[in-house]
């Protein structure tokens, strides 16, 4: 894994700028749109099966973190929850680094371990929180 | 294509894209006729040029003979909009992409300008927008439609009217959001040989294309749901030069096991139209209009 930091190449992506703009709008979003007055449909996975999708939750979870309770978001969803803080943080170095200019963080795999490692870590989460949920109920 | 044999990736990558093992530059894309795969000799052609479809200066490979060697490629024809003009670029991207995405992406740069996917994503999208929006009005005018429980006339036309400025900014959103889901799970499925950057213009480039069945009343959603996964699968098999079952899952599974994310999208963009129609009642702005 090599970790560096430097400026921006000229036709480079900026990261920083897409994303906290997304996590940005996506919190707004959660904070402030009434979604407590829609009918939302409901999840076709439960509905076939009887058990909820590994997503199930993710909306509440949502709301809660945007209502500043990122305990509740972890109960409903742990992993949108785990993902909404560190977005959070994230959001806050993109913060720090376009309105200061300062050089970016990038962080690259190298070895085939290291992405076999990550892939795992993915799956590991998404299956753990989706076993979360079974035995929850949610 | 088993990323596993090939190159490591270059430190502005994040994602550590697995590249494709085309000699000489990773931006560029491989030989069109090897389809993916490395040829070991040369084709025997040198210095000629060859043809793709029925728009030679849009689809247009030279090259040596040898792979690697003095490839030269020509970007989509939205990319390349200054020089072919606004509106010939647009239809002509449209079409390539529609009826024809396996060259569409087979030859898409991923590095730089993620600004002119983005644009034709959010111009097409805000078009088709437009249009559902009519045709949502008309439909509410004929009191045809109850969705989300909102029964009131006002509020849906408040709605739809909200939705539609607020278009724009959703398409945005929602096209980098299912692009990190469909590099997500490239990455996962040994698929992701190229960078983030393939993924996105295949989202935008599908999205925005298919935005024009958005045209087509009742019925043009199962046009975009049916075509855009289609087109989103070559899409992204040529964009990242993988194999097919791993394009298929990687489009696939978000669909069947992360439907509450597209439940929540449908449910933030209802949001976003209530929020203004409750707004827009307090104020009482619709209310002659409606009488």
């Amino acid at each position: 894994m090599i970790l560096s930091i430097r400026r921006l190449g000229k036709q480079e992506v900026d990261h920083e700028m897409i994303w906290g703009a997304v996590i940005l709008f996506v919190f707004a979003a959660a904070r402030w749109f009434p979604f407590q007055t829609i009918h939302p449909p409901s999840c076709p996975w439960k509905m076939l099966t009887g058990y909820p999708c590994c997503t199930c939750g993710m909306t509440r979870s949502l709301l809660a973190f945007a209502q500043g309770n990122p305990v509740t978001a972890l109960l409903w969803n742990p992993l949108i929850g785990m993902l909404a803080i560190a977005a959070s943080i994230y959001f806050l170095y993109a913060l720090v680094v376009l309105s200061l200019r300062l050089p970016r963080v990038r962080i690259s795999l190298t070895g085939i371990r290291e992405r076999n490692g990550i892939r795992l870590l993915i799956l590991f989460a998404i299956v753990g929180n989706w076993m979360y949920l079974i035995i929850q109920g949610r | 294509m088993n990323a596993d044999d090939q190159q490591p990736p270059t430190p502005d990558n994040p994602f550590g894209a697995e590249d494709s093992g085309t000699p000489g530059n990773s931006d560029q894309p491989m030989h069109p006729a090897s389809d993916g795969q490395q040829e070991s000799k040369s084709t025997g052609l040198d210095s000629q040029t060859f043809q793709w479809g029925n728009e030679g200066k849009s689809r247009m490979w030279k090259s040596d003979g040898t792979i690697g060697g003095g490839e030269e490629y020509y970007t989509p024809a939205w990319e390349r909009r200054s020089e072919i003009g606004f509106s010939g670029a647009l239809f002509k991207t449209i079409g390539e992409v529609l009826f024809n995405p396996a060259e569409a992406f087979r030859s898409v740069p991923v590095r730089g300008d993620i600004g002119g996917p983005l644009l034709f994503a959010v111009l097409l999208g805000t078009v088709g927008t437009v249009f559902q929006a009519f045709y949502q009005v008309v439909w509410i005018g004929l009191s045809l439609t109850e969705d989300f429980g909102v029964s009131d006339v006002g509020t849906r036309v408040t709605a739809t009217i909200v939705m539609l400025v607020l278009s724009p900014v959703m398409v945005a959103i929602g096209t980098f959001l299912f692009a990190a889901i469909l590099h997500v799970f490239l990455f996962l499925l040994v698929g992701a040989n190229r960078p983030f950057e393939a993924s996105f213009k295949v989202i935008a480039y599908v999205g925005g294309a298919t935005a024009i069945f958005d045209l087509i009343p009742v019925c043009g959603f199962l046009f975009i749901l049916v075509w855009g996964t289609v087109c989103t699968i070559i899409g992204a098999k040529q964009a990242h030069k993988t194999d097919t079952w791993r394009a298929v899952l990687a489009v696939l599974l978000p669909m069947l096991f992360c439907c509450c994310c597209l439940a929540a999208l449908a449910a933030m963009a209802a949001s976003v139209g209530i929020l203004g129609a409750e707004m827009a009642s307090q104020a009482n702005l619709f209310e002659g209009l409606l009488r």
